[in-house]
């Protein structure tokens, strides 16, 4: 899903710059011009960010694909399926000394890509921070923008999971206390947004500045107030609900729920990006946004390529990690194991 | 259970060890340790999904040097990213942005975070591949049929013949104590 | 262990740390007089140092609350073992409102916008909510809601003393947690804004209140793990029932807020650096001239780099006496991470520590340590009944 994501986003900056046909003039390399890109750029940072966490999850991802490849390895029937699977899993056979070496390269890369993650998503808040404009220049935006990552992210996990776990019949791998503890993140997320949009808010007024003040109640009464309305029904009222068992633990109403809640994180974008840049600080500069059908025909393109690639990747490759799911089985415990002292006879 | 299968026939190819096969974790790991303590040494258990106890019978060291590359991955990934910011920002072209000073460190920190991290992927990853002598798509145990089921539902031990505790005939009667599922010559 | 034995364990605080108790109470009142005579010294000197004692220790005890809601929310072995001890914490929130009462009786001293003769365009735009007023019912409003999560959440853990577990009392309880930390954040995030960002009514940074959070939070769980420390070293019980496992944990949740401290100083660094506006960019040119800078360069050593890269390497968590140091640094560099954002709001021109900078943390420690020990004295110090306590304590333990 991360992969994917990140596919579909990369198409965005490319795209943007007018002559994608020269992206790879973004990335510091020595040139005949003599040129390099300008460190100081918040653009440049994402450059880095998302091309290293492309990167790193692709790997992080291939890495906990090789034992279940070994698996589709010796399962295969087709000798053609068969050599593909080999040469992807490397030739894993499972030793011993390479699972504990695998387990440890595993657990390393959780721990770089936890970081990672986070700042990712703060180097995209700092496109809009590191500038000066109203509504932008915030210092709370990157723990504000890690936690609307981390909700749209469950909101799609639970859209994506839900259905699958009914038509792939995988309720007992992806239990209700799974989608009932991502109702519970996807809640606390969603407060933490919460007090972004409030902080916000509050220091509009408090800040003083004619501005910032502006900038506040334009976003409320301004030609795009409708949205920022909205944005509060979706993205504040709606999940409150979650408090309620009820609709903690009813893949119905989490489904529900986790589209008003993406619906509400790209109004949360759009609220962000086009009230700040229609009114920004001289009147003579103000405008008007209204997207044309290539921005919709854009936008709906990638979903189409989200979805497409998701369904690939179902068909093709085991969506639930084998060897983990194996170790979780009663029969998987070794007697006297841990627990035994010495002789370690069963 | 004595296999009855006399051992002068001529082998097509050399033998590369003896493997048994279990079909409970706990057998097999019991194994490992009994074989470890009867003092085999070049020996390697196999199992579809990974078991602590296992490596530890088989007198692995708890930690490796793993995690010592990884380090090492990120500090070159800082020093790569801030040198390249300097030599970028500093020494090939510099630019007055904003009145910032040319060596602007704030400013440098986000890219070099992120390429401490990648080179530290980097390492994780292909130092974990490297030292486990992977991509080996060739090994010997590959040529016992029932080895397939390694990656599913069984677990295999395996004696090398360069240990120098080998004996044909001793170390298949020490295996067939342990009341393996099925003991295997493995040829290379 | 099953809950009815370790019922049957003398699970009460030390005696020995009754000594402790009066030898806190001493200090604390040989401080304060010693405060009192600075006071007639020089009045408003008196009122800043005393801000910087009492945020020093308020977000001790609030850093408890917090980390408690948070533990029953969780669930986690880390928790349970800690719990009665941030309880103890809670209970002390009365005696710092009682010690807060000088900065709220001197706040036209202290506060730059409550002087009329400071009064400017931008200070009227802001009169609205910094006018003394508001302001004092504000901080009532505050310690009634943290005194009230206090009270409630203490009475319903008494019967978690009892070997039979409670499911509907660890239900509302849990209830009680999710909402009660909501208003908790918010609460102190104004408080943050109120108490600390105020001194310099003319900046603002919209992370401040959570900076303040991870503040009080890396206080309190510092704290926490020097407590459970020496409680081990006294050898039964918690000697027994407390391994390095536990510790273990305690000390990876450390260098989480260390990072997650990092990263909200850093970002709110580099934005203003970046942005360079008037209006904010003061705060950091006077914190990094004048002398000031070398605060700032120690926090960067000293509260980010020194305990990341001694709490990274998995096999040094395990060591508690380590972890111990580890914390110890950490509750200095709070004080002086306080100090570093207090004190050049009084002198941008010039560094400046005076005698009482010292004295009144002392101060109010010796009052508010001697009360965390008689709180920590009435309960016992494992929550027998508590579901979870069996699976925690075997946590590891081989």
């Amino acid at each position: 899903m991360t992969i994917f994501a990140v596919a579909c986003a990369g198409m965005y900056p490319i795209l943007h710059m007018g002559r994608p046909w020269l992206a790879y003039w973004l990335l510091p390399y020595p040139n005949t011009m003599s040129l390099f890109p300008q460190f100081r750029s918040p653009l440049l940072w994402d450059v880095f960010a998302v091309s290293t966490y492309a990167t790193v999850s692709a790997l992080f991802w291939f890495v906990g694909l090789i034992p279940d490849l070994a698996t589709l390895r010796d399962r295969a029937q087709n000798p053609v399926a068969r050599m593909i699977f080999g040469m992807l899993s490397l030739g894993w056979r499972g030793a011993a000394s390479h699972w504990h070496r695998y387990e440890t390269a595993c657990l390393l890369l959780a721990g770089l890509s936890t970081p990672l993650v986070l700042s990712v998503h703060t180097v995209v808040s700092f496109d809009f921070t590191i500038g000066i404009i109203p509504g932008w220049h915030a210092t709370i935006f990157p723990p504000y923008f890690v936690a609307g990552a981390i909700y749209a992210g469950f909101a799609m996990v639970l859209i994506i999971s839900i259905p699958l776990r009914v038509v792939c019949r995988l309720e007992d791998f992806i239990t209700e206390k799974h989608l009932t503890n991502m109702a519970s993140i996807m809640l606390a997320t969603g407060l933490i947004v919460c007090f972004g949009y409030a902080m916000e808010a509050f220091f509009a007024y408090y800040s003083g500045n004619l501005y910032e003040r502006f900038m506040l109640v334009n976003r409320m009464f301004g030609q795009y107030g409708w949205a920022y309305w909205c944005l509060l029904l979706c993205n504040f009222l709606a999940p409150q609900v979650l408090w309620f068992k009820k609709f903690r633990t009813s893949p119905f109403w989490l489904f529900v729920v986790s589209l008003i809640v993406s619906v509400g994180m790209w109004l949360e974008r759009f609220v962000i990006i086009v009230t700040s840049l229609a009114n920004d600080f001289l009147p003579s500069s103000w405008g008007q946004y209204i997207p044309t059908r290539w921005d919709f025909a854009t936008f709906l393109g990638t979903i189409g390529l989200f979805v497409s690639l998701l369904f690939l990747f179902l068909r093709f490759l085991p969506m639930i990690s084998m060897y983990e799911m194996r170790s979780l089985l009663p029969a998987a415990k070794v007697n006297g194991g841990k627990g035994a002292h010495g002789g370690g006879h069963a | 259970m004595v296999r009855g299968r006399t051992v002068v026939a001529m082998r097509k190819h050399p033998l590369f060890g003896l493997m048994v096969e279990f079909v409970e974790p706990t057998d097999v790991v019991r194994a490992a340790h009994e074989a470890y303590q009867a003092g085999y040494r070049k020996m390697d258990a196999y199992s579809p999904f990974p078991i602590e106890e296992l490596s530890e019978a088989l007198g692995r060291h708890k930690s490796g040097r793993l995690p010592f590359i990884v380090f090492g991955g990120g500090v070159t990934g800082l020093l790569a990213g801030l040198g390249l910011e300097y030599y970028a920002s500093v020494i090939s072209y510099p630019m007055n942005i904003g009145g910032r000073p040319l060596a602007s460190w704030p400013a440098f920190i986000p890219p070099a975070f992120e390429t401490t991290v990648l080179f530290a992927a980097f390492a994780a990853v292909f130092g974990m591949i490297i030292l486990n002598g992977l991509p080996m798509p060739y090994h010997p145990v590959f040529n016992v049929p029932q080895f397939a089921q390694a990656s599913r539902d069984r677990f295999f031990l395996c004696i090398e013949a360069k240990d120098p505790k080998f004996d044909l005939a001793a170390t298949r009667h020490f295996l067939e104590a342990l009341e393996p599922k099925a003991i295997y010559e493995v040829d290379e | 262990m099953s809950p009815t034995d370790l019922a049957r364990l003398d699970l009460r605080a030390p005696e020995a740390w009754a000594q402790s108790r009066r030898k806190a109470l001493v200090v604390g009142g040989v401080a304060t007089a010693l405060m009192a005579v600075g006071f007639f010294l020089n009045r408003e000197q008196f009122l800043r140092s005393w801000l910087l004692g009492w945020m020093f220790w308020v977000g001790l005890g609030l850093g408890c609350l917090g980390l408690l809601m948070l533990q029953y929310l969780t669930g986690g072995a880390w928790g349970m073992v800690i719990r009665r001890l941030l309880e103890a914490g809670t209970r002390t929130i009365w005696l710092l409102a009682v010690l807060g009462l000088p900065i709220f009786i001197g706040v036209k001293v202290l506060y730059v916008w409550a002087q009329p003769e400071h009064m400017d365009e931008v200070l009227r735009a802001k009169a609205g909510y910094l006018n003394v007023p508001f302001f004092l019912a504000r901080a009532a409003v505050y310690f009634g809601l943290w005194i009230g999560l206090t009270t409630l959440l203490n009475k319903w853990s008494t019967s978690l003393d009892e070997p039979s577990v409670h499911y509907a009392v660890e239900k509302k309880i849990k209830t009680l947690a999710g909402p009660g930390l909501c208003l908790f954040i918010l609460s102190v995030a104004f408080a943050a804004i109120d108490w600390v960002m105020s001194l310099e009514p003319h900046w603002f940074s919209t992370i401040f209140g959570l900076m303040w959070l991870i503040s009080l939070v890396l206080t309190a769980h510092s704290f926490t793990i020097a407590v459970l420390y020496f409680l081990t070293q006294r050898g039964r019980p918690m000697g027994v029932l407390v391994n390095k496992h536990h510790f273990h944990d305690l000390a990876k949740l450390l260098f989480a807020f260390v990072m997650v401290w990092a990263y909200f100083s850093f970002s709110q660094y580099l934005i203003i650096w970046s942005g360079n506006l008037p209006e904010e960019i003061t705060w950091y040119v006077t914190r990094l001239s004048h002398g000031w800078e070398w605060f700032g360069v120690s926090l960067l050593v000293f509260q980010f780099a020194v305990p990341f890269l001694l709490l990274m390497p998995r096999s040094f968590n395990f060591n508690a006496s380590l972890v111990l140091k580890i914390a110890g640094l950490i509750l200095v560099m709070r004080l002086v991470d306080l100090f570093w954002m207090t004190a050049p709001a009084f002198h941008p021109k010039a560094l400046s520590i005076h005698w009482m900078d010292f004295v009144a943390p002392v101060a109010i420690g010796g009052w508010w340590v001697s009360e965390y020990l008689r709180q920590l004295a009435t309960r016992p110090l494992l929550m027998v009944g508590a579901s979870g306590l069996e699976e925690a304590l075997q946590h590891g333990g081989h």
